[in-house]
């Protein structure tokens, strides 16, 4: 059978993919993704970037502002603190409607505050009970004795294209590193070991192994295969990939899988219309 | 001025964790230790901490212009 022979039926078969959780760090999870493109993974996160609806705050207005910081000032940082959004009630207004006209287009919110005392996101009531700022303890503005602050105003749904208020966390994916060791009792296996940023190689009883724990910590720097390539060969596999999302908090990991998922499939169907 | 809601180059919500960091630099932790331990891990969010001068109360006893 010829190359793309072989190749085609191994499209025929589709695509195996495989999902796991490897770990989670603060904010920070991080998928294995085995049996995927990296044309394939780089779609899901431009979609997951831009094309995820969230809530923030867009609009604000001022009754009175006596506070160190300018009205517009004030407004910038609410419209950039991250707000638990119910995806299933609200939606991405059209670009020639008014969010204010329809309920599910956005959510109002009021604050006011006299000082001294700092005013936090925890401050600010919303219309809807369920929606509120993730991190409560976001510092707004410090007030002091004698300043005043109120305002009303709405937060409204929206893609993240338009502006990176409404996207949904941070996504980078990377290679799944294949390090091997070609002779593990190499008379410098000390200094081969410690060619690594990372400390994934060790000495363990005379012998030169990788740590297999930290093997997902390799950014294939190539440090050590370029100093010892008699010792050490590094490359990466194909098809597999660690996937992580920085998820600032708006939406779950898998809303944003899904929903970036269905923003592609919405396009692609689209487009088939149009052809 | 006053600690940035978010990151400038990233977009990660940061504003939270400047006084868990003030906090710990009391406590007499390195900032790199502060920042390790509230998961601030990128260098540009790390450089919205170590850049920030806490100015906001001075200026707030002066009238705005």
């Amino acid at each position: 059978m010829t190359d793309a022979g072989k190749e085609e039926e191994k499209e025929a078969e589709g695509f195996k993919m495989k999902a796991e959780l490897v770990s989670k760090k603060f904010t920070t999870s991080t998928y294995l993704l085995k049996g995927v493109t990296p044309a394939f993974i780089n779609s899901i996160r431009r979609a997951a970037l831009s094309l995820v609806p969230t809530l923030a705050i867009e609009e604000v207005e001022f009754v009175k502002n006596s506070s160190p910081l300018y009205d517009e000032f004030i407004a910038h940082r609410l419209g950039l603190v991250s707000l638990k959004t119910d995806i299933d009630s609200y939606e991405v207004p059209p670009e020639d409607v008014d969010p204010r006209e329809f309920a599910k287009y956005h959510v109002a919110f009021k604050l006011s505050a006299k000082g001294p005392g700092m005013v936090k996101a925890s401050g600010l009531t919303f219309s809807d009970p369920k929606i509120k700022p993730i991190y409560p303890e976001t510092p707004i503005v410090n007030l002091l004795e004698g300043q005043e602050l109120e305002f009303t105003g709405i937060a409204v749904m929206g893609l993240g294209k338009e502006h990176s208020k409404w996207s949904p966390g941070h996504i980078f994916y990377k290679n799944v590193p294949e390090l091997k060791v070609k002779n593990p009792k190499a008379e410098n296996a000390s200094s081969v070991a410690n060619s690594c940023p990372r400390g994934l190689l060790k000495v363990e009883s005379g012998k030169l192994i990788v740590d297999e724990k930290k093997l997902f910590e390799c950014t294939l720097c190539g440090a050590c295969a370029e100093a010892f390539p008699d010792v050490i060969e590094l490359s990466f596999k194909e098809d597999e990939f660690l996937f992580s999302i920085d998820n600032f908090g708006q939406l779950k990991d898998a809303e944003i899988f899904k929903k970036a998922m269905e923003a592609l499939d919405s396009k692609f169907k689209e487009l088939s219309k149009a052809v | 001025m006053i600690i940035p809601i978010r990151c400038f180059s990233c977009g990660k919500p940061l504003a939270h964790l400047w006084q868990d960091y003030l906090s710990h630099i009391k406590a007499g932790k390195t900032p790199k230790k502060a920042m390790d331990e509230l998961g601030v891990e990128r260098y540009c969010c790390r450089s919205v901490f170590l850049g920030n001068a806490d100015l906001a109360d001075i200026i707030g006893r002066f009238r705005k212009g």
